[in-house]
């Protein structure tokens, strides 16, 4: 008799332990939906986002923002030439110096999408070869990118030129007439 | 792996497990007895001794199961800047050296040799030509990569401990407080866009910006992208762009398509030399 209320308690043991051990080791939430711990979506999904995009700059520098929205730079990324919202602003305050490029870091960045000496571009886009483009500008070699292309517009300087200089032809013209 | 002869990766997998064999060995072991526990008592819906957590944040889209969100690269937009890479990397604090998404350099010669190279995974660009080509060039092109997010994703099916598995919405994530950092699912992925975090110390890839999506924005290699190379959307919504790319006469291919995994990441403008 002894014997089989023993073995009866160690089964009874075993089988307290498999639940009591299921109960400590399964996480909340574990087969919701599978076998994961479905708590852990909503957990993904609300790591905080680093990138605001550029309408979240809209509030603190609204020219910039429509410099860029009606040049040919409109489909660029701010934060990528900078630095994410999320080390500018926290709170609608800032907290943090944006990386501003200077000197020749502008060409180095320019030169990553406009590059022309790099095989792999479709070749519709505007590609420039920097010794090429500054003899063709005859001008020196140390200067910057942005000392004629506005970065946040780049064309919008040359294009006003353009159109001055075209103006100031048809003016001359129309006078000599 | 032949990815890591031309990614400045190490061999995380290999080095996690040196620098720390005892504590690998103890999680691990922690990991499967949790998981065969799992195993001798099923676990369903009806579970006697948890009521599920149903509190979902506020600011959170709820899921949506009918959608069948796709990511679509055009290989023909991409000019190899490094935007996609830099963004993700910030938004994701990726560590140095590691990438969930990377750009590859692709040249192909007149004798049909293939190069490719991917200098930081293309976080700066790409700056220089290859001076190592001899022969004229025949073609050449840039190949962003991230995850597939495999319909029938290998990753999932080897994981000993479900810490990586499919939403009911079709993403594959990794549930970090899970993993017990064991790296069979970097060996499974086929596409190599698996690593073992630095930080972390457990499994890491590309999630498409799960935590994005479910905020109503776009993935931020997406938005970052300045030429419309890389899309995302719900094939479902039909008046969505990628739904529109779908159904246009564009070709759209899968990486490695005979292993059957079932991507959701296509590509327009692929060459059978991209693998
Ligand atoms: C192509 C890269 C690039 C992009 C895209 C870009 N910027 Fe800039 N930004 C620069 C550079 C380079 C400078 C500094 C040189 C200059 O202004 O000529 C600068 C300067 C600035 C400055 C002035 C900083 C100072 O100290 O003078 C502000 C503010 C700014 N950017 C905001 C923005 C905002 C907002 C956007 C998006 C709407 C944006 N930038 C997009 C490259 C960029
Ligand atoms: C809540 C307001 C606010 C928002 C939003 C904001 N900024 Fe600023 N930003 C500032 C202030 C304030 C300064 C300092 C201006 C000064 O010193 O003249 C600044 C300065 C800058 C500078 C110059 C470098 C520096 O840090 O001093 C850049 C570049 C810049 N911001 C870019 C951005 C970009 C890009 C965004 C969007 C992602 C953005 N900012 C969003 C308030 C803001
Ligand atoms: C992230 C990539 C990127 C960077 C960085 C970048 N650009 Fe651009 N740029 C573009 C794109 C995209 C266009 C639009 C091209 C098109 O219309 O097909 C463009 C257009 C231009 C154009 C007009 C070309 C034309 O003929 O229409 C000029 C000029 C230009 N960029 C100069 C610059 C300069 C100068 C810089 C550095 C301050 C710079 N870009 C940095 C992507 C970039
Ligand atoms: C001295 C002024 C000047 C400087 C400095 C300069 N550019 Fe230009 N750039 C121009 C002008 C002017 C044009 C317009 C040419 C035209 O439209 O005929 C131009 C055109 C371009 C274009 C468009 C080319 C095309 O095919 O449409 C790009 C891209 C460009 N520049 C990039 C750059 C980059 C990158 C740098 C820095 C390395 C730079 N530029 C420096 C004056 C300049």
């Amino acid at each position: 008799m002894r014997h089989i209320v023993k073995s009866l308690l160690i089964v009874l043991g075993i089988v307290a332990t498999i639940f009591l051990g299921r109960h400590f080791l399964t996480p909340d939430s574990w087969g919701k939906y599978g076998h994961y711990r479905a708590d852990y979506i909503d957990e993904e999904a609300n790591r905080s986002i680093n990138y605001g995009e550029n309408d979240s700059c809209l509030k603190c520098h609204s020219e910039v923002v429509d410099m860029l929205k009606h040049g040919e730079h409109k489909t660029l990324s701010c934060e990528v030439c900078h630095s994410p919202l999320s080390e500018h602003i926290a709170d609608g305050k800032k907290i943090g110096s944006m990386k501003v490029p200077t000197g020749n870091e502008i060409d180095k960045t320019c030169l990553n999408c406009h590059q022309k000496n790099v095989a792999g571009r479709p070749h519709k886009f505007p590609m420039i070869d920097k010794n090429e483009h500054y003899k063709m500008l005859e001008i020196r070699a140390d200067h910057n990118c942005n000392q004629c292309h506005t970065v946040h517009y780049p064309k919008e300087n040359i294009n006003k030129a353009k159109s001055l200089s075209r103006n100031l032809r048809e003016a001359v013209d129309n006078e000599a007439k | 792996m032949k990815l890591n002869n031309f990614l400045n990766n190490k061999n995380i997998t290999q080095d996690v497990i040196d620098l720390d064999r005892r504590g690998f060995i103890n999680k691990f072991l922690e990991g499967t007895v949790a998981g065969s526990l799992f195993v001798v008592v099923p676990m369903g819906a009806g579970d006697i001794f948890h009521e599920l957590a149903e509190d979902h944040e506020k600011n959170l889209l709820a899921m949506n199961p009918d959608a069948k969100y796709v990511f679509i690269v055009d290989i023909t937009q991409c000019i190899g800047c490094g935007s996609c890479c830099v963004a993700d990397k910030k938004e994701n604090n990726v560590p140095d050296g590691q990438y969930r998404t990377w750009v590859e350099r692709y040249v192909i010669d007149m004798l049909e040799n293939v190069y490719v190279d991917s200098p930081n995974g293309g976080l700066n660009g790409f700056n220089e030509q290859r001076t190592d080509i001899e022969n004229e060039i025949r073609d050449s092109f840039f190949v962003p990569k991230l995850c597939n997010h495999c319909e029938d994703a290998p990753c999932i099916q080897v994981c000993p401990v479900g810490a990586t598995f499919t939403t009911p919405d079709g993403f594959v994530i990794v549930d970090g407080t899970h993993c017990v950092g064991c790296g069979y699912c970097l060996q499974a992925c086929p596409y190599g866009v698996r690593f073992i975090n630095e930080k972390t110390h457990t499994a890491d890839k590309c999630t498409w910006c799960y935590h994005r999506v479910r905020k109503g924005k776009l993935p931020a290699c997406v938005n970052a992208c300045p030429t419309g190379a890389r899309k995302f959307g719900d094939a479902n919504d039909r008046n969505s762009e990628v739904s529109k790319i779908l159904h246009s006469p564009a070709i759209l291919t899968v990486l490695k398509k005979d292993l059957g995994t079932a991507p959701a990441l296509f590509y327009i403008g692929k060459r059978e030399e991209v693998v």
